[in-house]
């Protein structure tokens, strides 16, 4: 999380390293420890790591044209990037790291040091494979220590045709819409192979340096397709909002302040029958929470051949969990929430209209609609402000309008 | 009324080359699904993939020594694990034993993790299917490295291969196979009411998709409401209480997006399920079968109590799917599968004691699934991602106490070693399932319906299968 942070407005080549040699990641892909083939043994490096650094990291599992659409072969299928011969051999890259200032040993053990989840990996030569290490056409020389074979490992993966693409298309996903047009990734794509990315202003933004994720950020946020307003009558546009951004959208509006996770269990028991159905940091496997390609079974957007990949964790046993989930906070039901204060809301002057007026732009960005307006309009004048607006706020915490956004 | 195939197949005698085989089937179909009493099946899914070579272990010493030797501290590592006791050392094994159950003379064993399996296996209640997997058509090692015989995309990707698994195409298939079962027995007329014709308690899974069925996923704490719902008045306001409810219902909503469609979508399915299964949960009828306080044992357990109340809910076929995860042991092996295995051991035995007690133990059949097998090889202290894997059958439906399809033995480059002992499947995931299908009820062109790609294969591998 702090990698990602300090790395979000950096170079994508950076945060491949910093997250390769990070303990956490290298204990949650068993790669920490990761030993040498042993020909007395029969014992062979773990594989983990290499599968998933290229599947979900970098490149992907079939070749993708640069505005993100797979490349077909004359037979009209797609093409593999790799085998798991090229498995085998990258996995030979990531052995001998182990945690910073210990003895290699995995009988020993994570060491007691203050901070050493968060300080990098360290290479132990004697136990990186010596070998050398060919895979995606390319080869790593036989005897290049350890670190340089990590580098220059990662620098073919972070040179691969298909990084920018498989990497772009879903930064868009995350950030505007599940499913993006072809134009759209290639635009984005453009941008991170150039690094430098023209504002509407005509100010050049980006440091002109390969994988620079500043000026990427700025061409999918400012892209037209995000940002035309016709895109409201596109009803294949946009996305379903993730809980836990819900759940933020609600506790900054509501002005929670001083937030720690763990005093707050609701967030952090994803086992509560008032679950948020998404528990920060404990995605269920290096798949993440949700997958980019997920289609929704007998769902409209499935119908209309659409992805939507926040639906893989909002579903019928998560739907109900979510409305309790966000009414205990909203109503504060128990000790163990944050508390909002709705001193916002409460200041607009005005009627009834001016404060649905409000809601809609903190909460529904213009787009409440006139059902949603009717019930919290009613709901509200039923009962004294103070009341009024957390009724309010549950009601439309449950609309369409704010699970999404378009 | 039906034909049985596997009868069919016996009259009929031979089967053609792998291409004739849907067309011998296709020429005698004129029956539709038999749905007269109440089926169901259980998918349980070991996400991560299970090792296979550690559950169904090599047990004649020849084979349990090659064993050994290659996985060396996969099974020293559990020496003396508890005082004294070494579960994976083979005289700490549990035999398959029984007419059916040794291949060439080689036999096999349970770890003791697996005894309440174990058990049911004795007893004639649970089979072993032998390197299943997803295969487009028959495939050896030669026709594998040439590169001549047809692979399903993406082997060894956990996500794909799950998805393969369970609808016959990588990640992003719109219906698999369970959901195909479905749609075919709700056109027949199976269910009155078809909101628990297909539900899944471990979130939405691909294999319960149909082309039409839609399923439910259910909590495993069982029903669920919606608080301050179904009170008169909230924080005063007599109107909120119905409000919300339309809030939930989307009522009148004119949602122009498709994405807040869906969302409405699964608010409203939510909603109305859970008030149903508010009103059935709140009547006795509960098996009183203790269930494991594990995940999977929660799962399974919610599933019996929706089986337990089938006339209820109007339905006479029903398919489940359960999972639970932890298998992808890349490393710690020796401290990671045996419980994992304790587990699925403890909830099937408990879910099959269930149906026992519910009198349908022969309506309802469970069988595992997983990502793939994994390696034979041992790297560090776990394994990799393999192809092939073991799987097993469980319900007094089934041909128990025996091993159907092939285990290779523990060794290197034979004809079903895809390198480094990941298996080459022999039992198709299509012949698997289509034998599942026939109990199920479904005629052979539905079964072909909803599994194409049977029709490359010898429809008869798995004809033992059921009684």
């Amino acid at each position: 999380m702090d990698i990602m942070q300090e790395g979000a407005f950096g170079n994508y080549r950076d945060l491949m390293e910093d997250i390769t040699y990070s303990p956490l990641m290298g204990t949650w892909l068993t790669y920490i420890g990761n030993e040498k083939a042993d020909s007395t043994t029969g014992g062979v490096p773990d594989e983990n790591y290499a599968r998933e650094v290229m599947q979900l990291f970098t490149i992907g599992l079939i070749e993708l044209n640069q505005d993100g659409t797979p490349k077909l072969d004359s037979d009209g299928q797609e093409i593999e990037v790799y085998s798991n011969d090229d498995i085998t051999e990258l996995a030979k890259v990531f052995t001998g790291l182990w945690w910073a200032d210990t003895e290699f040993g995995v009988s020993l053990g994570r060491p007691a040091i203050p901070e050493i989840d968060v300080l990098p990996m360290e290479m132990t030569e004697s136990q990186h494979s010596p070998f050398s290490k060919s895979f995606l056409g390319e080869t790593v020389p036989e005897g290049l220590p350890g670190d340089q074979s990590i580098s220059m490992a990662l620098d073919i993966l972070f040179e691969h045709p298909n990084l920018a693409p498989f990497v772009s298309k879903q930064l868009i996903q995350r950030m505007t819409t599940s499913n993006p047009s072809p134009a759209y990734v290639r635009r984005v794509v453009e941008v991170f192979e150039t690094g430098l990315y023209t504002l509407p202003d005509g100010q050049i933004v980006g440091t002109g340096v390969r994988g620079d994720l500043a000026p990427v950020w700025a061409a999918i946020l400012l892209d037209n397709e995000a940002i035309d307003e016709t895109r409201d009558e596109d009803k294949t546009f946009g996305k379903l909002r993730e809980p836990i951004i819900r759940f933020v959208h609600w506790a900054r509006y509501a002005n929670v302040s001083a937030v720690e996770v763990t005093n707050s269990p609701p967030v952090v028991n994803g086992a509560t029958t008032a679950s948020l159905g998404q528990t920060p940091y404990r995605s269920s496997s290096v798949f993440n929470f949700y997958r980019p390609g997920f289609v929704a079974g007998g769902s409209e957007t499935a119908a209309a051949g659409l992805v939507s990949p926040e639906m893989q964790i909002t579903h019928t046993a998560t739907a109900i969990t979510y409305a309790n989930f966000m009414a205990n906070y909203v109503f504060q039901k128990s000790t163990k929430v944050w508390g909002g204060d709705y001193a916002g809301p409460l200041a607009v002057s005005g009627d009834t209209e001016a404060v649905i007026e409000y809601l809609d732009l903190v909460l529904t960005a213009g787009r409440m609609s006139e059902a949603t307006r009717e019930r919290v309009r009613e709901t509200y004048e039923s009962v004294d402000p103070e009341d009024g607006i957390k009724l309010a706020t549950q009601l439309i915490v449950m609309s369409p309008e704010y699970t999404t956004q378009h | 009324m039906t034909i049985n195939r596997r009868k069919f197949i016996r009259n009929v005698g031979a089967f053609g080359a792998a291409s004739g085989f849907a067309a011998n089937l296709g020429s005698f179909n004129a029956f539709a699904a038999d749905t007269s009493d109440y089926k169901a099946l259980v998918c349980v899914f070991l996400f991560g993939a299970m090792d296979g070579h550690d559950t169904v272990i090599p047990y004649d010493v020849e084979s349990y020594n090659q064993y050994e030797g290659i996985r060396g501290r996969l099974i020293s590592d559990l020496d003396n694990s508890t005082e004294g006791y070494s579960p994976r050392r083979r005289d700490n094994l549990l035999e398959l034993a029984g007419n059916g159950s040794s291949i060439d003379g080689r036999t096999f064993a349970f770890p003791e993790e697996f005894r309440p399996l174990h058990e049911l296996y004795a007893q004639g209640d649970l089979a072993v299917v032998g390197n299943v997997g997803p295969i487009v058509e028959p495939i050896t090692r030669a026709t594998f490295e040439s590169g001549s015989a047809r692979r399903p995309p993406r082997l060894f990707s956990h996500n794909d291969q799950q998805s393969i698994w369970q609808a016959s195409q990588p990640e992003g298939a719109r219906a698999g196979w369970g959901g195909r079962f479905a749609d075919i027995v709700e056109a027949a007329g199976a269910n009155s009411n078809s909101t628990f014709t297909s539900v899944s308690a471990a979130g939405p899974r691909v294999f319960l998709q149909g082309e039409n069925i839609q399923p439910f996923q259910i909590s495993s704490s069982g029903a669920q409401s919606v608080d301050f719902l179904d009170v008169n008045a909230h924080l005063n306001s007599s109107v909120f209480p119905a409000h919300y409810r339309d809030a939930l219902l989307n009522a009148n909503g004119a949602t122009s997006n498709l994405f807040g469609t869906d969302f409405a979508n699964v608010n409203r399915a939510a909603l109305e399920a859970n008030e149903l299964l508010t009103a059935q949960f709140a009547m006795p009828g509960d098996p009183v079968t203790q269930m494991p306080n594990s995940s999977l044992g929660s799962q399974l357990g919610v599933i019996a109590r929706l089986i337990a109340r089938n006339a209820n809910f109007g339905v006479k076929r029903q398919v489940f799917f359960v999972g639970t995860g932890g298998f992808d042991t890349h490393a710690n092996q020796p401290t990671e599968l045996p419980g994992l295995q304790a587990d699925i051991a403890d909830s099937m035995r408990a879910f099959h004691d269930s149906m026992v007690e519910l009198g349908l133990s022969d309506k309802v059949t469970s069988f595992t699934a997983s990502d793939f097998g994994r390696t034979l090889t041992r790297s560090g202290s776990g394994t990799d991602h393999g192809w092939g894997n073991h799987h097993f059958v469980m319900g007094g439906a089934v041909n128990g106490g025996r091993i159907l399809g092939n285990i290779p033995p523990p060794e290197f480059e034979h004809d079903y070693d895809a390198g480094q002992g990941r298996l080459i499947p022999q039992i198709a995931v299509d012949q698997y399932a289509a034998s599942l299908g026939q109990w199920f009820g479904l005629s052979d062109s539905e079964v072909l319906e909803a599994l194409p790609g049977f029709g490359n294969f010898d429809p008869t591998a798995l004809s033992n299968l059921f009684n």
